[in-house]
């Protein structure tokens, strides 16, 4: 698992880029990342008719204006400007060649910020999750900025490994305690007929300690995993509720489970956990 | 290793070289045992495994359709933005000249004459027997055999153009292997690959360079024996080398373009000379049987009555464009930039088919059609016989017939040289593509060498012996490869559907209004600030 080096955190001139920044200051201070870049994407195409009038008054190009109020803000949040933080203006409205520009940088992460007046994550975040194969944290408006508790959602799909890594990875900085969670899902709503619920639930207990063990050989993990019996919910909501209860202050979770679609981009726990939660920061680890 | 003669992937460029040299040593010194080894695994294979090629290459069909009619058909080659390199009249020519070339040639006239005479079901020289003739013809020369093509091109295409990886087989294996396919897995893949493509062409080569001779003798009268034959092929390899060295671009498409005009000049010749109406008609009812038996014929087994018909024809056609699909999918890839999935599968699928069934009606047909009229004024099928004597000369054979026959005959061989430089050509870039890993512009003295190693090999299989033996196991590989084919069909599917999640993703709509506003607001407090003074 690679160290957390390289930074990309999106900004859209919204009143959340002051939170999200604040928020990432405390990780920077921990951290001490060699390179942040803050992101802005103009989302709106060159030739918005509007948009032209308004840039003709200004006395420097757009981008420019832009880049200045970001390093206002950046001042604002860490006093003079570090060296290690760089502004990329993405001019022209491309999203695709946006993404392709993300994934030719080195990041080892990519910070999104999710408002706390809208319902759901928001269309250009959900996009660049889903397009990008940088690690994603996704970050609630009002989000306690402490790092004491970490919620791994295991699967013990592909990602399950990275997801622990990257968890020790981060907790051996912070100090955070790591709870590895896994949301055992019978499924039996579809088979009303099992007669021995508990027996069943057992075996599938077993069977995710077995496989767990195997990975905390492999990983150096030593928490216990905490298994969660499926409570007939989408596994998301069990996840969430789990981390609720706990208070977390971070859910890391894979790009996909192993019964997603190859059509999803994101898996349906990682997509409805970022689309539902509004208080605990998500981590979406990535195949790449 | 790269300088500035070489660009090669060591780890294939070595092995598959040691192994080339390690084989065709084998083959030569061992002799026949060897040729009976690899006959006893043919026959295991079209035997105990001809239902799975029979079953699966049907499968290529419907996944082959369901790609060109589903909503991934939209998908292009390379990227939303990419434009096709060639004109499609172009792409077109090189299809033809890549994928079938030279078996045309070879079985055009002899393969309908042959099941006209030996019908697996019907009495032989019959109208039924004719009929049937040209419907297996069709059978073995049509949409199966180009979705075979259309799996192997369009993965390697989807793979090197909209996900960036190399031009070469192991790219096709990400979704499954990951970044293994970097590795050794990759590596033998790959050099798998251009093994089965260098002896697909050599013996290929052997094949045409028979023909060449025997017309050549046929027509000249001049000795047809191995030193000729050896002499054709270096002077022939020496055409495709120019080819090679001026690229895809330049000699393999002017020659490719050239082999279609000659080979249009020969089929208008027979078609004026010969039995003009015979040819439309019987070419419309031949279409309409084929599409009505298709399924019928297709997933005929010899179930109830085994005579080993099938063996020797159909899972040997299969078995043989299987193994001809690296190298012909690789060089379709290579050409269709830019397509879009349904313009891909609907080209590759029905325009070279189409233009094979006309030319297998124009030049079989018409055979049939002589050797039928023969009967009338009291002939006993000796035109028929004569044909089926020996596959190499049943083309000049059927040519006789013609007025202008010394015009034929030499328009028969040029075709048959022009394709076989074509072939010889692409082939040479391909494996030059794959042992380099994946480039697609490599070192002239590179693809010289692999062009001359060709010639070579081709050569060396004609003088030491081998030739029939490594063109048995050719057919060999056709049972894995298979395999791998349908998991390529599997990778390729997986990758498609994120490729369209993707684009769908791309191509909706981002909330611009509230933004517009945050925008609005930033310019309007910088053209503020301007103001005070």
């Amino acid at each position: 698992m690679k160290p957390l080096k390289n930074i990309g955190i999106f900004l859209d001139l919204s009143e959340t880029d002051e939170f999200l920044l604040s928020y990432f200051k405390k990780l920077d201070d921990v951290f001490e990342f060699d390179s942040l870049t803050l992101v802005h994407f103009v989302a709106l195409e060159s030739d918005s008719a509007d948009l032209t009038s308004l840039t003709q008054q200004l006395p420097k190009p757009l981008e420019e204006v832009i880049e200045d109020e970001v390093l206002e803000l950046v001042e604002k949040v860490f006093g003079k400007k570090k060296s290690s933080i760089h502004i990329k203006i993405e001019m022209g409205g491309k999203l695709d060649s946006l993404i392709k520009w993300l994934d030719s940088q080195p990041f080892n992460m990519l910070v999104l910020g999710k408002k706390a007046k809208e319902e759901g994550t928001g269309v250009f975040s959900s996009k660049v999750i889903r397009l990008t194969n940088s690690d994603c944290l996704f970050v609630p408006e009002g989000a306690k900025t402490e790092f004491e508790s970490i919620v791994l959602a295991l699967d013990f799909s592909d990602y399950t490994e990275k997801v622990i890594l990257r968890g020790m990875n981060l907790s051996k900085k912070l100090s955070s305690k790591l709870m590895p969670l896994h949301i055992l899902k019978a499924g039996y709503q579809y088979f009303p007929y099992f007669k021995n619920q508990e027996k069943y639930q057992n075996s599938l207990r077993v069977k995710a300690e077995n496989t767990f063990k195997k990975i905390q050989k492999k990983t150096g993990l030593s928490e216990a995993l905490i298994c969660v019996e499926d409570s007939g919910n989408h596994i998301s909501r069990s996840i969430h509720e789990y981390a609720a209860k706990q208070q977390a202050n971070l859910i890391i979770i894979g790009n996909k489970g192993n019964a997603d679609a190859d059509d999803l981009l994101i898996g349906s726990v990682a997509e409805r956990l970022t689309y539902a939660e509004r208080k605990v920061p998500i981590l979406i680890v990535k195949p790449n | 290793m790269k300088n500035k003669y070489v660009d090669i992937h060591n780890p294939v460029f070595f092995p598959a070289v040691i192994l080339l040299v390690v084989f065709m040593a084998v083959t030569i010194i061992v002799g026949d045992p060897m040729l009976v080894f690899f006959d006893s695994v043919k026959t295991f294979v079209t035997e105990k495994t001809g239902w799975l090629f029979i079953l699966v290459v049907n499968v290529f069909i419907v996944f082959c359709l369901y790609l060109g009619f589903s909503k991934y058909g939209s998908i292009r080659l390379g990227g939303k933005d990419a434009k096709p390199d060639f004109s499609t009249s172009a792409w077109f020519a090189m299809l033809f000249s890549a994928g079938m070339g030279i078996g045309l040639l070879f079985y055009g006239v002899a393969e309908p004459v042959s099941h006209y005479s030996k019908p697996p079901v019907a009495d032989p020289f019959t109208v039924e027997s004719a009929q049937q003739a040209m419907n297996f013809t069709f059978l073995h020369w049509g949409i199966h055999a180009w979705a075979i093509y259309a799996v192997v091109a369009l993965s390697l295409a989807f793979f090197a153009f909209n996900r960036n990886m190399p031009l070469t087989i192991r790219s096709v294996f990400y979704p499954l292997l990951g970044d293994k396919i970097h590795g050794w897995m990759g590596d033998v893949i790959d050099i798998f690959s251009v093994m089965a493509t260098i002896f697909g062409l050599a013996t290929s080569l052997g094949v045409g360079v028979r023909q060449v001779s025997g017309g050549l003798s046929h027509v000249f009268g001049t000795p047809n024996d191995v030193w000729v034959q050896v002499a054709l092929i270096a002077g022939i390899t020496a055409v495709a080398t120019l080819s090679v060295v001026s690229g895809v671009d330049k000699g393999v498409k002017i020659l490719s373009e050239w082999n279609v005009r000659i080979a249009a000049l020969l089929l208008v010749f027979v078609l004026i000379f010969g039995p003009t109406l015979f040819v439309f008609k019987s070419f419309i009812q031949n279409m309409g049987t084929y599409v009505n038996e298709l399924v019928e014929v297709s997933t005929w087994t010899e179930a109830f009555v085994n005579k080993g018909w099938q063996g020797d024809w159909t899972v040997f056609y299969w078995a043989w464009w299987i193994s001809w699909s690296p190298f012909v999918g690789m060089f379709i890839a290579r050409i269709s930039k830019g397509r879009t999935i349904r313009e891909f599968i609907f080209g590759v699928l029905l325009a070279p088919s189409i233009l094979t069934f006309f030319w297998m009606t124009t030049l079989g047909g018409s055979a049939i059609f002589l050797d039928m009229q023969d009967t009338l004024t009291g002939g006993n099928h000796e035109f028929a016989k004569a044909i089926i004597a020996d596959e190499s000369t049943a083309l000049f054979v059927f040519l006789e017939r013609f007025p202008l026959k010394m015009v034929g005959s030499v328009l028969g061989i040029l075709l048959v040289a022009s394709f076989f430089v074509t072939s010889a050509d692409s082939g040479s870039l391909v494996i030059d593509s794959i042992t380099s890993g994946g480039k697609l512009n490599t070192p002239t003295p590179q693809r010289v060498f692999w062009a001359t190693t060709e010639g070579a090999v081709a050569a060396v299989l004609l003088i030491g012996g081998g030739l029939t033996a490594l063109q048995t196991a050719t057919i060999s590989t056709g049972l894995p490869f298979l395999l791998i084919l349908t998991v390529m069909c599997y990778s390729l599917l997986k990758g498609v559907k994120k490729e369209y999640a993707m684009e769908k993703q791309l191509t909706e709509e981002v909330d611009q209004k509230s933004y517009a506003n945050r925008l609005t607001k930033v310019i309007m407090k910088q053209i503020d600030k301007d103001k005070k003074p």
